[in-house]
């Protein structure tokens, strides 16, 4: 059950009405149901996994809490560690590590009887391992109290808005306000609304018409193509890979927003970014944001301050580890470990050059716009090869499309529809409009509403005629 | 009267229509002029837009492109303009798994005009029979018919409904010599029959925009709509003058009438969806089925004009998935099946009970079905043995035996 299926809007609607009319307990108990029978319609198999880790993490929070010594603490902490991150080890990586284990023994000329086990992969269980994580850490750190209630806690772990595919949410941006209980507000629904809006048009407009009409048929054969072909199908699936994942992320605030409840941003228009550091802070920003707080922080909290190229080189190794893990976490693949690698590296090149220009003194010889535009092209060229090896299905593919994107061995072009064109032109507005409220954030409170109306109803009479024969799978659901 | 903002900001003391608009100024303007609009379109469209850009919309691009394809006989079409049939299978045409000769047929080996065995079959009817892009031609109904003293030759076609079928027939496969003429239909034998322009009847078929003759009942009369001459055709998407000699005698105009009314807004149009629904729904209910008596007119047509030239006619009733083994609500649905097979052996055809045959294999449905309709080699193979059994009691391979070897695969 897609939030894009209109299969979704016969499970919100009762959902929503019957939210509102509860209140208290029951709502909680309501909002558990509805998030199980939500996870259950995708795939009932392995309800059980999320059960076991709501379980578990809800008990070694509390035990966290009450542990007399930091030792036990840490025990408790141990327990929740190991019983998460092992479930997702077990169903996300058994095989990837087990392919890659008898693949190495069999280069060495050992053999090796492989393991024939094939494991589901449960929906979400990155994204709500991620989460629940937050709680036992949160609590070990003494940056927030348990919750008594485990409804709460349960409803938060599956909270059918961010369960499948995020925002990541911390337990203390979201626990207090279930277990507070939401307030009707007609603000919520002109929110919720706006965003659900914004994030269908993303998704099954752009996203998908960029898939079905220039992705997909390119990078499929890219042999075939001029690299001129090669070079927009790149710029598309940039757009495509953004316009999905940043509508789905919309998609969820929206849905959560109608139920009274505040997720995190998780995209901040990352496309205008001037550097990778930049374009870590306005990608997935929930998840970077995990990964700096709860793995960088662990790993550079011994490393001590100072220029030593000692120092340097661990706080540089620390990098690289948060970003294997970061492209381990997108997928149980060689490649997104690559991608992950990929970009610690622009990372580290980044803080070196950083350093580096900081330790000039020297005025740059340079026009500041001239600076600027070179620091956004050089972002972008580097983000572009990153999504090349993004959709790969292996290192041969990869090499194989930039082997036609710089050669440019292959003729054929494609002829595009306007409304292709259209959802290329999509990402300037959008981040137009995003440098717009960055910079003049009283535009909005300056359009009027009959405006603004206007453009909505634009918007869903235009999504009805153009959008796609078939809906693609969300790009992120499958990590 | 003064007014109180309270903790949230919203008009305390005020009714919920003036919080909804204070509170989401935008939302209530999107809904009001929404609604407006919808309502505007309704009563306006239908007079503005002219027809054929109307129906320019209703079925896209790619049923423009392949109007053109059929019409200018082009190398990848597998069906060309047929002025007594609408369409019929290119000659000499081939694709995936589907191969026709040079005599519109899919067949297992050449074939000549005249028999080359003791016993011919020919076979009529659409995609059920003709097995389509699932099977290959060596598994269809038609090919596992096939032995050493008969031969099979397979003209089904696409989309064809029983007026086109009797037609084919009249036309010139009488030629072809055939002892028996089998003819396979759905669990609806009359579907189709009050249709001219195929798209109308069926939306989906966007690469098949064809248009088919039919037949009008008069009394006990039939009397013959012919196909529109190409030119005639060709124009569709340019004027709206064949549009409107289809308000004549177009069974399913009014799909497309509530499309131009109901169709161009998402909330006229998720309305419109529900209707359709809803009378499908009710049709399937009541089993109410206003064109049975031409089809049985037109199968009565069929059997004669097969006597005629020496041959008997089968007709083969090939329920669909969900009639043969129904699931979850359609096992409360009347068994209209049943009916019609009893109806139709009351008014003295020969048929073929397909969902029979189907039951009896103990296979499960997925053995027997490739999609909701169309069959697996194992359905095709349960079929064509009940259908030997049916044209020669004594001998071959016994219905039993396929169904305990379809088992044992």
């Amino acid at each position: 059950m897609s939030f894009a299926s209109p299969t979704f809007l016969l499970f919100i609607v009762p959902v929503f009405l019957a939210y509102w009319w509860l209140r208290g307990r029951w709502r909680l108990l309501l909002l558990l149901a509805a998030n199980y029978a939500f996870y259950a319609w995708w795939d009932r198999r392995l309800v059980w996994v999320l059960l076991v880790s709501t379980v578990i993490n809800f008990v070694c929070g509390g035990r966290i809490e009450r542990s007399a010594t930091p030792r036990a603490k840490r025990a408790w902490l141990s327990v929740s560690l190991a019983a998460s991150l092992g479930l997702l080890a077990w169903f996300k990586y058994h095989g990837f590590f087990a392919e890659s284990l008898l693949a190495a023994a069999g280069a060495l000329g050992w053999r090796l009887s492989p393991l024939a086990i094939k494991v589901v992969l449960p929906l979400g269980i990155s994204y709500y391992t991620f989460q629940m994580l937050t709680y036992t850490l949160d609590i070990h750190r003494g940056v927030m109290k348990p919750t008594r209630s485990l409804p709460a806690f349960a409803a938060y772990a599956s909270f059918f808005p961010h369960v499948v595919a995020g925002p990541i949410t911390r337990a203390q941006q979201l626990i207090p306000q279930l277990e507070q209980g939401a307030r009707f507000d007609f603000e919520h629904l002109e929110v919720g609304s706006r965003r659900i809006l914004l994030g269908l048009f993303k998704k099954v407009f752009v996203a998908d018409t960029l898939a079905q009409h220039l992705v997909n048929p390119v990078f499929a054969a890219p042999a075939q193509y001029s690299a001129a072909t090669l070079g927009l199908a790149l710029a598309g699936y940039a757009i495509q890979v953004y316009a999905d994942f940043s509508g789905y992320s919309s998609m969820a605030i929206g849905v959560a927003r109608l139920l009274g409840l505040k997720l995190p941003e998780n995209f901040k228009f990352p496309y205008l970014a001037l550097n990778i550091a930049e374009f870590w802070r306005r990608w997935h920003i929930t998840l970077s944001r995990w990964l700096r707080d709860y793995l960088w922080w662990s790993l550079a909290k011994n490393i001590p301050f100072g220029g030593s190229l000692r120092v340097r080189l661990r706080s540089h190794a620390a990098l690289l580890v948060v970003f294997l893990v970061c492209g381990l976490w997108h997928g149980a693949a060689w490649t997104f470990v690559a991608w992950g690698a990929l970009h610690g590296c622009y990372i580290v090149a980044y803080e070196i050059w950083h350093r580096w220009r900081d330790a000039r003194s020297a005025r740059s010889p340079v026009p500041h716009w001239a600076g600027i535009a070179a620091a956004w092209v050089t972002t972008q060229a580097a983000l572009a090869l990153s999504w090349v090896l993004f959709r790969a299905d292996g290192f041969g593919a990869f090499a194989a499309y930039l082997r036609g994107l710089f050669t440019g061995s292959g003729s054929q072009t494609l002829a595009l529809a306007p409304l292709v064109w259209v959802a290329l032109l999509a990402l300037p507005a959008d981040h137009f409009a995003g440098w717009l409220l960055e910079h003049h954030p009283q535009v909005r409170r300056r359009v009027p509403a009959f405006v603004q109306a206007v453009t909505y109803l634009a918007m869903i009479v235009f999504l009805f005629h153009a959008r796609p024969e078939q809906l693609s799978p969300f790009i992120y659901f499958r990590f | 009267m003064t007014e109180e903002r309270g903790p949230v900001g919203e008009v305390s003391g005020a009714g919920w229509v003036t919080r909804f608009r204070r509170r989401a100024p935008a939302l209530s303007y999107t809904l009001a002029l929404w609604l407006g609009t919808e309502l505007l379109a309704a009563l306006l469209l239908p007079a503005i837009v002219p027809k054929h850009i109307a129906l320019s919309w209703y079925l896209g691009e790619h049923a423009r492109w392949a109007t053109g394809i059929i019409l200018d006989v082009h190398d990848t079409s597998f069906t060309v303009y047929d002025s007594l049939t609408g369409w019929r299978n290119r000659p000499g045409s081939s694709g995936g798994r589907w191969q026709i000769d040079s005599l519109g047929s899919r067949s297992t080996h050449r074939l000549h005009e005249t028999k080359t065995r003791p016993r011919r079959l020919l076979f009529l009817g659409s995609s059920l029979t003709n097995g389509g892009d699932r099977v290959s031609a060596v598994e269809t109904i038609s090919a596992y018919c096939e032995d050493s003293l008969t031969e099979s030759v397979n003209c089904a076609t696409m989309l064809y409904s029983l007026d086109q079928v009797a037609l084919a027939y009249r036309g010139s496969l009488h030629r072809l010599g055939a002892d028996v003429v089998v003819v396979g239909t759905s669990a609806a034998p009359e579907e189709g029959l009050t249709n001219r322009y195929l798209p109308f009847f069926a939306h989906s078929e966007v690469l098949m925009p064809f248009f088919k003759p039919r037949f009008l009942l008069d009394g006990d009369s039939l009397r013959l709509v012919p196909v529109p001459t190409r030119e005639q055709w060709r124009a569709m998407f340019h004027s709206s003058a064949m549009l409107d000699t289809l308000t004549r005698d177009e069974g399913f105009l009014d799909r497309f009438e509530s499309y131009r009314r109901l169709g161009l807004m998402p909330l006229t149009a998720s309305l419109r969806q529900a209707l359709t629904t809803a009378s499908k729904l009710s049709l399937l209910l009541t089993g109410r089925r206003d064109a049975l008596p031409l089809a049985e007119r037109l199968m009565r047509m069929l059997a004669d004009d097969a006597a005629g030239h020496g041959a008997k006619v089968v007709f083969m009733l090939l329920p669909a998935r969900r009639f043969a083994f129904p699931t979850g609500l359609w096992r409360l649905l009347p068994d209209h099946y049943a009916d019609l097979l009893a109806r139709l052996r009351r008014e003295g055809f020969v048929v073929l009970d397909g969902r029979d045959l189907l039951r009896r294999s103990g296979l499960p449905p997925d053995r027997l079905y490739s999609d909701g309709n169309h069959f697996q080699p194992e359905g095709n193979r349960l079929i064509a043995a009940g259908l030997r059994e049916l044209l020669d009691p004594a001998g071959g391979a016994t219905l039993a035996g396929v169904a305990r070897a379809g088992r044992a695969r």
